[in-house]
């Protein structure tokens, strides 16, 4: 957007050097069963408050019945390392985790962590001493990702869970069992033909989780096999919905109907299907402003010989397939698609977009020479008018899965954190240089969640207005920095507005100066109540 | 199974001509002592191409022996291959008044005659020849390939198998009958002819040729690639056995050898339009819009058309790409073909943000085609877009119907092709089709089936519901 930037994407796996070493295991190495193909996610959150996001990575087990090596917790000090706190914090778990969502449940200032496993999940509950108390929320299914938002706007964050394939399809004579073909190979049978899981959508009544499925109209729907969640106000009417991105079946919408109830409106929004009507099988989503007319688009990442899907958003919540039109369908194409994020990745004051890509059938090489388990992942540069092209820059082949943004060093430039399947996390570290200035919001809610969960924060310079939502939830299986992000070019901040969803309206002029990156606190019905300038 | 420029039997002939090079041997050492001298020389000369000197050596051994019939044929063939076949048809016509029941002289005219598509002339020539001979082969052959060029296929089937009760075998014979049988819309039994006709002649380009053309068109893909793939190897350069190669390859989605087959094609023919317009196919299927519109350009069929708009839509060149739509609305005429080329229409001007215009077109693709779910789709979509909620529910709804038709058809037909001899396999799928009021388009499946089990009851139930339907229609 900005006419000074034009900066080379670089972005430097820093794992080893920050300490971050960590060893993912998702069931077994053939992945000849469906649920062993989905990866575990990662979470950028502070966790201690410190002011620098720390790392969760959730890790799977050998199988449904047997102990994991456990999800491990990396403490950020703040120099560029991170410490293992694991043992310390009371965060590890050996279930089979999958997802991880972030929000302060009971609004007491530190942030809480839900593990999604293909089992009992875990509510890791911050004491704000440093150490977690862990519950377990029994339930059978197997989980394909998390995401808090507050759907009531009672100030207290809910919680919807998708839920993948049943379980019993793993049971001796299951379905989940058999082999089918895929393109001359033997590989694991489903999702399709598989009894599909139903998702849940937890009230939160006082730090407590009450599953509101039913009345909320969530149960109405057709179990699927739900992956990615976010939420977001589609159609901007000050409610958050759901968007669900469901494997090989219809994905669902659930519009907020402001009484507590949600409809479920994908087909009819154009949001459940591509363009020509076919259902995918969709992974991980996002949804963000990309081409300025303040309604977030959405994104949904597919299998191989599919393309990533781009929603547009027309107005009012209605939706239609841009992925070729803004320029991702065919570079999309043949990678199998995963974690995808919104994030200005060059801090020109428009949203670029990082999929993570992944194969699931450890044999693809010998049957699609075009395509391999291990695929690198791919940037794509918005123009500044919602239109991408491929960047040059490419990850190492990886089977990636999860993918999470946020600003580790507070240097105002986005980190991403990719985590792979059976394999290592990365920890992208952003040097693309030259860069614009970054500035990084954290909202404080008051009335509304403390990390003012569906916020709409509004930056304006003089040549832009970015129109961000505040969220821990997208991608897949993985939890978002909660503090919002906007690359500025070289140009200075006149306002920041945030319209919380409580109905407050906050709003600081001329937050930053000359120095470039800013990192500020806005407190509901306060404003700006701290302010420091980055690293850089 | 056209070959442009070629004429079904052309290569049943050429086949023929090594056994009738064979048996005008055998007639030569027969006729070895009334053999004129200058004859051999003239055989040498024709072998080497040097046909002035081999024409003076044949007209002096005809010279020698008048009534020597092979000096007369060799000199119609130099003739014929100078172009000028009445000179041809002259030398054979004065050699018959010599001997008129000379078998090689006749089948030789009857042939020239064939060679000019003129089979009403060939028809009795051949007559007499069969008259004369009825055992020859290339007698029976001539006579039934002329009668199938007069469109009396019957007929030909007739002295095919009149051929066949005097026990004149020739896989010429076989393999014509199976053109026969292919062209009275009896591809199955064509297949087991040339099935029998490569199991005592393995070595059969045409046979193998004819079984994969056939094979292809009865979806037995394995079958044809197996068969053209041999052909291949024998005549490389055998256009239309390559494109249906590479088109069996598009069907298995193996684009790789698809794209080696149709490119291959392109070395011998640059401007085969087929191989380009498939090449375009994959192309755009591999996601190479550019590489695929250089293809479509080069083919001029309205497919190719509608497949470059296709693929500017997708590289946002909206303009050539309604441009390439209207040429190939302005060509098309098939209510299916027009329909799916208004949905692309559709989709174009949806892209553009012309979201009345989109309606327009895509209502009128709807019309024309009510079962393309992807119309359904985007029009209703559109419609919800544009508050017109109840006709985007009815849209959407049928939509949805389509889905799930269309799932189930799929799980149908994939039972069909587990067993697909069994004519039970067939009816549940016929059955949704009436379900869906689609009666018409189960009659494939329904001739199919009955010709497995003729009479089947149930079968023979349905089958009366579809027609029923079709009358109605």
């Amino acid at each position: 957007m900005s006419a000074l930037i034009a900066a080379a994407i670089v972005l430097v796996d820093r794992s080893e050097a920050a300490g971050i070493r960590f060893q993912n295991l998702f069931g077994g190495a053939g992945k000849r069963l469906i649920y062993e193909t989905l990866g575990s996610g990662a979470a950028f959150v502070d966790y201690d408050e410190d002011g620098f996001v720390d790392v969760y990575l959730v890790n799977g087990a050998p199988d449904l019945v047997s102990p994991g090596p456990g999800s491990r917790l990396y403490r950020n000090r703040g120099d560029g390392r991170f410490e293992d706190v694991t043992e310390q914090s009371g965060a590890g778990d050996d279930g089979f985790g999958v997802a991880v969502a972030v929000a302060d449940l009971e609004a007491d200032g530190d942030s809480d962590l839900f593990i999604a496993t293909n089992g009992s999940d875990r509510l890791l509950v911050n004491q704000g001493d440093g150490t977690f108390q862990k519950l377990r929320m029994d339930d059978d299914l197997m989980a394909g990702g998390a995401a808090f938002g507050d759907y009531d706007r009672d100030g207290l964050p809910d919680l919807y869970v998708s839920n993948y394939v049943e379980r019993s399809a793993f049971e001796p004579g299951g379905k989940g069992l058999e082999l089918c073909n895929w393109k001359g190979l033997r590989v694991g049978c489903g999702p399709a033909g598989l009894p599909a899981s139903p998702d849940r959508l937890y009230h939160n009544e006082d730090g407590r989780l009450r599953d509101a499925s039913e009345e909320t109209g969530i149960a109405a729907v057709e179990p699927s096999y739900g992956l990615g969640v976010v939420f977001s106000d589609l159609d901007l009417d000050g409610r958050s919905d759901i968007f669900v991105a469901n494997d090989g079946r219809p994905h669902y919408l659930f519009r907020n109907r402001g009484d507590g109830t949600f409809s479920e409106e994908g087909l009819m929004r154009g949001a459940s299907y591509s363009g020509d009507g076919r259902e995918q099988a969709g992974m991980g989503v996002d949804a963000a402003d990309i081409d300025f007319d303040s309604d977030p688009d959405l994104i949904v990442t597919n299998f191989s010989h599919d393309h990533t899907t781009l929603y547009e958003n027309l107005g009012a919540g209605f939706f239609t397939d841009a992925s070729y039109k803004r320029g991702i369908g065919k570079d999309t194409y043949i990678p199998l698609s995963w974690g995808v994020r919104f994030t200005d990745l060059d801090n020109d004051a428009d949203l670029d977009l990082y999929i993570a890509h992944g194969h699931i059938y450890p044999e693809v090489d010998r049957v699609a020479p075009e395509t391999s388990y291990a695929e690198p992942d791919q940037v794509f540069r918005n123009d500044g008018t919602g239109h991408f092209t491929l960047d040059p820059w490419v990850s190492a082949r990886r089977s990636s899965r999860g993918l999470a943004s946020g600003d580790y060093d507070n240097d105002g430039r986005i980190d991403l954190l990719v985590t792979t399947i059976d394999g290592p996390a990365e920890l992208l570290h952003n040097e693309s240089e030259p860069s614009g200035r970054g500035l990084l919001v954290k909202l404080i809610g008051s009335r509304s969640t403390r990390e003012g969960l569906g916020a709409m924060v509004t930056v304006e310079t003089y040549s832009t207005r970015q129109r961000r939502e505040a969220k821990t939830s997208g991608s897949h299986a993985s939890a978002q920095d909660s503090r919002l992000h906007f690359g500025t070019g070289d140009e200075t901040v006149l306002s920041v507005e945030v319209r919380w969803p409580s109905g407050v309206r906050d709003r600081v002029a001329h937050p930053t100066g000359a120095e470039g990156t800013a990192l500020l606190a806005i407190k509901e019905g306060v404003g700006l109540v701290a302010y420091s300038s980055g690293a850089r | 199974m056209g070959r442009g420029h070629e004429r079904p039997g052309d290569r049943e002939r050429s086949l023929l001509g090594a056994r009738t090079l064979i048996l005008l041997l055998a007639g030569l050492l027969a006729q070895a002592a009334q053999e004129p001298p200058s004859f051999r020389e003239g055989v040498a000369l024709f072998q080497e191409g040097r046909l002035e000197e081999a024409e003076k050596a044949f007209l002096t051994a005809l010279s020698e022996a008048p009534a020597h019939a092979p000096s007369s044929v060799q000199l119609a063939r130099i003739y014929s291959r100078w172009g000028r076949p009445e000179e041809a048809r002259r030398t054979l016509t004065q050699a018959l008044e010599l001997r008129p029941n000379g078998i090689v002289l006749l089948n030789e005219l009857g042939s020239l005659w064939m060679a000019e598509m003129k089979a009403a002339e060939a028809r009795p020539i051949f007559e007499h020849a069969v008259a004369v001979d009825p055992r020859n082969p290339r007698a029976r052959l001539g006579l039934a390939e002329s009668l199938g060029e007069l469109g009396d296929l019957e007929g030909a089937l007739a002295s095919l198998d009149e051929a066949r009760s005097l026990d004149v075998r020739h896989p010429g014979l076989e393999v014509y009958r199976a053109t026969v049988l292919a062209q009275l819309g009896r591809p199955g039994e064509a297949v087991e002819v040339l099935e029998r006709v490569l199991e005592s002649n393995p070595d059969a380009p045409e046979a193998q040729r004819l079984l994969g053309l056939l094979a292809y068109s009865l979806n037995r893909d394995s079958q044809a690639r197996d068969a053209l793939t041999k052909a291949l190897a024998r005549n490389p350069a055998d256009a239309e056995a390559r494109l249906t190669l590479g088109k069996i390859y598009v069907r298995r989605a193996d684009y790789e050898n698809a794209r080696l087959a149709f490119e291959r094609v392109l070395e011998d023919d640059q401007a085969n339009e087929q191989a380009h317009f498939y090449l375009g196919e994959i192309a755009r299927a591999s996601q190479r819009f550019d590489e695929a519109a250089g293809h479509y350009q080069k083919a001029s069929s309205a497919a190719a058309r509608k497949g470059l708009g296709a693929a500017l839509l997708r590289m946002g060149r909206y303009d050539e790409a309604e441009t390439a739509f209207a040429q190939a609305l302005a060509e098309e005429t098939g209510p299916r073909e027009r329909a799916e080329t208004l949905y692309l229409l559709g989709s174009l001007r949806n892209e553009r943000g012309d979201e009345e215009g989109a309606v327009a077109a895509l209502m009128e693709a709807s019309r024309m085609n009510p079962h393309h779910p992807e119309t359904r789709y985007l029009l209703g979509t559109i419609l919800a877009r544009l508050g017109r909620g109840e006709e985007a529910r009815k849209e959407l709804d049928a939509f949805r119907n389509l889905e799930a038709f269309e799932e189930k058809k799929g799980k149908l037909e994939l039972a069909i092709l587990e067993r697909p001899s069994e004519a039970g396999s067939y009816r549940p799928l016929i059955e949704l089709y009436l379900e869906h009021g689609r009666g018409a388009e189960a009659l494939a499946f329904l001739d199919k089936a009955l010709a497995l089990a003729p009479e089947d009851a149930a079968l023979l139930l349905l089958s009366a519901r579809v027609h029923q339907g079709e009358l109605r229609c």
